[in-house]
């Protein structure tokens, strides 16, 4: 094995010593590195002002809570979901504790009237379990304008011309200096027989608030009307206000669809590297085999080492390549954990999820294995090859095999993390590392996990047999590679040359 | 000791047959001469003693053992086709083959420093091997092969691509191993590069063998020849085989081409000439030239078996 560790130090170091590995290595922390920087500099801005000029003084005030409250609602789901991932220990009864569900206006100007966030969060910091992210809440969609920045009172078409121009422009809000989306303006005279509501929007008109406008509005219309029918105001709000009772219950199991996605994360992260890593550097070390053999150096190295010797040399120096580029991501992933920002807020809680020995095990064996799988069937294809151009015919198929299966495997599973297509794949040695780590997030049996853990060794052990024999045989061929039954016929004949 | 001895080994692939029952003997110590046409057999046979293929039939003994990785301390092989890793330095090329052959990291950094000094690369130790001229490359070739100070060291057509000043370098450094107490075998086509190194030969043909000896034993198969100047056609002689006369006659003499018969010896000839009055201006022993012994050996083998 010492000269076996010899050729995997030598391939390690011409595999390292290589733009395209810096490349290889760089491309996904700058990626990250670029998203956190993306994420804190140039994010979108989510606030929009609106203008809302409302001549008739009746509806003005109304339109502005019901967004006011919308956007409380959002909060209020979204600090739900939250308390039930993080916080620990018997509820308290409050809305934040039921679970994200359609809230009713009435729970939110509840939740409000209580204290809004700021008494939420108080209520809740203590039950949160430990490495609990801090909960931030979305801002608003929507903030009104600090100033009318057009006239209200020479009627809709001239504040429509005077508004015009500023839309898109930033005008000032209670949260600072923001794009003008939304101008509204509800004539004095509106009604059911009046003139309408006037929208001026930046682009396509927002669903969330056209709804809201035409639920406030249509709402006090219907009172007005009401009330000129005779029903007493406070009699139509207590109609206004009655709910369809509605129970809303979630059955309760291992993991929520949240969790489920946390827990994937960073096993489908680790089944797209093994994917990215070995396709690139299984390229890297057939260049290198081919190289030797063009240069006619295989004869000076094989007097000194076994064919064996230099398989296992060149898997071990290009397990250790791989190695070495996910260690480099991981460091990196650390390093954007400890950096507040989008990409940690990310990766918490799906490390978080995964920090479990035996999902640490799983994810080393699975990729350890998957990488081992390819590369053997990239040394077959480059000790068989004298140049690039010959590899590409035998590494079309090779990759195609593949790469199809698993990266449609990798979409179903987003889709339908119980489908049947990762099961079949799982028992499929060539597919089984994806198959698994794609798998693993949403748990996997044990007896599957045994199973189709020893039909992966099994399947590994026969395969380095057979790279031994195309290597045994090829090395110093020259000419023309063989065909495929022949060299079925020399897997299973090794003494058929 | 026989450093390397082949016994009735046969290699096939598949229908051909690159050697066919070939037994011959290197003792320690000397230059050993592999010589043979394009095809002969002498890359295969190498290559089995080497342990990089293994024979079909028969049995090598290299060193005292079968061939194997438990030789390669002690042998030093430069192969026919040879290459670099491009990207390699030159000093880190030679230690990385010192490492595969056992090496310690210090013992072969120390060999490999030195060997590159005298081969006149040390201002190139740092360079990667893509820089070097291709007389440079050959050097770090061959610095590969004797980094490890081996004692036996194979080189298969070490020549071959050499100019004239390299070729005189390596016949330089193959007497110098020698003298070092390594035993040479080499394998070659060239016969000058052979007549000047080789204390014994083996002549291949098609994977046979059809000579194997010393140079002198070598000029002893074929018959010898001889210039004369006599006034008579010296044809009837005892011993003769054929006379031809070349150019013409001068005042009553003439010169002879004569070919002697198989194992008759040039002396008893000029005996029988001075018994027998018979008048020679000029008596000329033509020892024949290992290229003459190779045509004679490997074309009557080759007309035998066409």
């Amino acid at each position: 094995m010492r000269r076996a560790f010899l050729i995997a130090a030598r391939e390690y170091k011409q595999v390292t010593s290589t733009r395209g590995f810096w490349v290889l290595l760089l491309a996904l922390p700058l990626a990250l590195g670029l998203s956190q920087l993306a994420g804190r500099w140039i994010k979108p801005e989510a606030t929009a002002a609106y203008v809302l000029a409302d001549v008739s003084g009746r509806y003005g005030r109304a339109l502005e809570q019901r967004l006011e409250i919308d956007h409380e609602r959002e909060v209020l789901s979204d600090l739900a979901t939250y308390v039930r991932r993080w916080a620990r220990g018997p509820g308290t009864g409050a809305l934040w504790d039921s679970g994200p569900r359609g809230f009713d206006d009435h729970e939110v100007e509840a939740f409000m009237a209580s204290g809004g966030l700021a008494h939420a969060i108080e209520q809740i910091s203590p039950r949160l379990a430990p490495g609990a992210p801090g909960f931030h809440a979305d801002p608003p969609e929507y903030l009104p304008a600090a100033d009318n920045p057009a006239p209200s009172d020479q009627g809709p078409a001239a504040f429509g011309a005077a508004v015009t121009p500023k839309i898109g422009e930033k005008v000032m809000t209670s949260a600072g200096p923001r794009r003008l989306s939304v101008a509204i303006y509800i004539p004095k005279a509106f009604g059911p027989s009046g003139p309408p509501v006037r929208v001026w929007v930046r682009a396509d008109p927002d669903a969330d608030l056209v709804k809201a406008l035409r639920t406030e509005l249509s709402g006090a219309l219907r009172l007005e009307a009401l009330s000129a029918s005779g029903v007493a105001p406070a009699e139509f709000a207590r109609i206004a206000a009655m709910n369809a009772p509605l129970s809303i219950t979630i059955p309760l199991k291992d993991h929520t669809p949240t969790q489920l996605l946390e827990r994937s994360i960073l096993p489908l992260a680790m089944a797209y590297l093994l994917l990215i890593t070995v396709m690139t550097t299984g390229g890297m070390m057939l260049q290198g085999l081919i190289e030797e053999r063009s240069n006619k150096l295989l004869e000076s190295v094989l007097a000194c080492v076994t064919p064996s010797e230099l398989m296992y040399g060149k898997l071990l120096g290009l397990g250790g390549v791989g190695l070495t580029t996910v260690l480099a991501w991981v460091a990196c992933a650390a390093a954007a954990l400890a950096i507040p920002g989008e990409v940690s807020d990310f990766l918490r809680p799906a490390v978080q999820s995964a920090a479990h020995p035996w999902m640490v095990f799983a994810l080393i064996f699975y990729f350890v294995t998957g990488y081992a799988i390819v590369s053997a069937i990239y040394l077959a294809v480059g000790s068989l090859c004298d140049s690039v151009q010959d590899a590409q015919a035998y590494l079309v198929p090779v990759v195609l095999v593949i790469m199809l299966p698993v990266l449609f495997m990798m979409m179903s599973v987003v889709r339908d993390p119980g489908g049947a297509l990762p099961h079949i794949l799982s028992w499929i040695p060539l597919y089984t590392p994806f198959a698994m780590l794609v798998r693993l997030g949403g748990g996997v049996s044990w007896t599957e996990a045994v199973g189709t853990g020893v039909l992966l060794l099994a399947f590994m052990a026969l395969e380095v047999v057979a790279v031994g024999r195309i290597f045994q045989f090829s090395l110093l061929h020259t000419g023309q590679p063989p065909k495929l039954g022949a060299l079925f016929a020399l897997i299973i004949r090794p003494g058929s040359d | 000791m026989n450093v390397l001895a082949l016994d009735h080994v046969v290699k096939r692939f598949g229908d051909f047959t690159a050697v066919d029952d070939l037994s011959f003997r290197v003792p320690e110590g000397g230059i050993f001469g592999f010589l043979g046409g394009n095809g002969a057999g002498k890359t295969t046979s190498l290559r089995m003693a080497l342990d990089i293929i293994r024979p079909t039939q028969g049995q090598i003994t290299v060193l005292g053992r079968a061939p194997g990785r438990e030789n390669d301390a002690l042998i030093g092989f430069l192969p026919e086709e040879r290459g670099l890793y491009r990207r390699m330095g030159v000093l880190d090329t030679v230690i990385y083959f010192g490492r595969l052959k056992g090496m310690s990291a210090s013992a072969a950094r120390k060999a490999s420093k030195a060997l590159i000094d005298k081969l006149g690369l040390g201002a190139w130790a740092g360079q990667t091997v893509d820089r070097l001229s291709k007389g440079m490359s050959q050097k770090v070739q061959l610095a590969t092969a004797l980094v490890n100070a081996p004692r036996l060291l194979i080189l298969d057509e070490p020549f071959s691509g050499l100019d004239p000043v390299n070729q005189g370098v390596l016949e330089d450094l193959i007497r110098e191993s020698a003298r070092g107490g390594a035993t040479v075998v080499f394998s070659t086509h060239v016969m000058q590069h052979a007549e000047r190194l080789c204390d014994r030969l083996l002549l291949l043909s098609r994977g046979k063998k059809v000579f194997e000896g010393t140079l002198a034993q070598g000029a002893q198969v074929l018959p010898c020849r001889l210039s004369v100047t006599s006034r008579a056609d010296p044809s009837g002689l005892p011993g003769v085989a054929a006379a031809r006369a070349s150019g013409d006659p001068k005042n009553g003499w003439r010169d002879w081409e004569v070919d002697l018969l198989a194992g008759q010896d040039p002396a008893d000839l000029l005996q029988a000439c001075t018994d027998g009055a018979f008048p020679l201006r000029r008596f000329h022993t033509r020892e024949p030239s290992l290229h003459d012994i190779f045509l004679h050996l490997v074309g009557a083998d080759q007309e035998r078996r066409s």
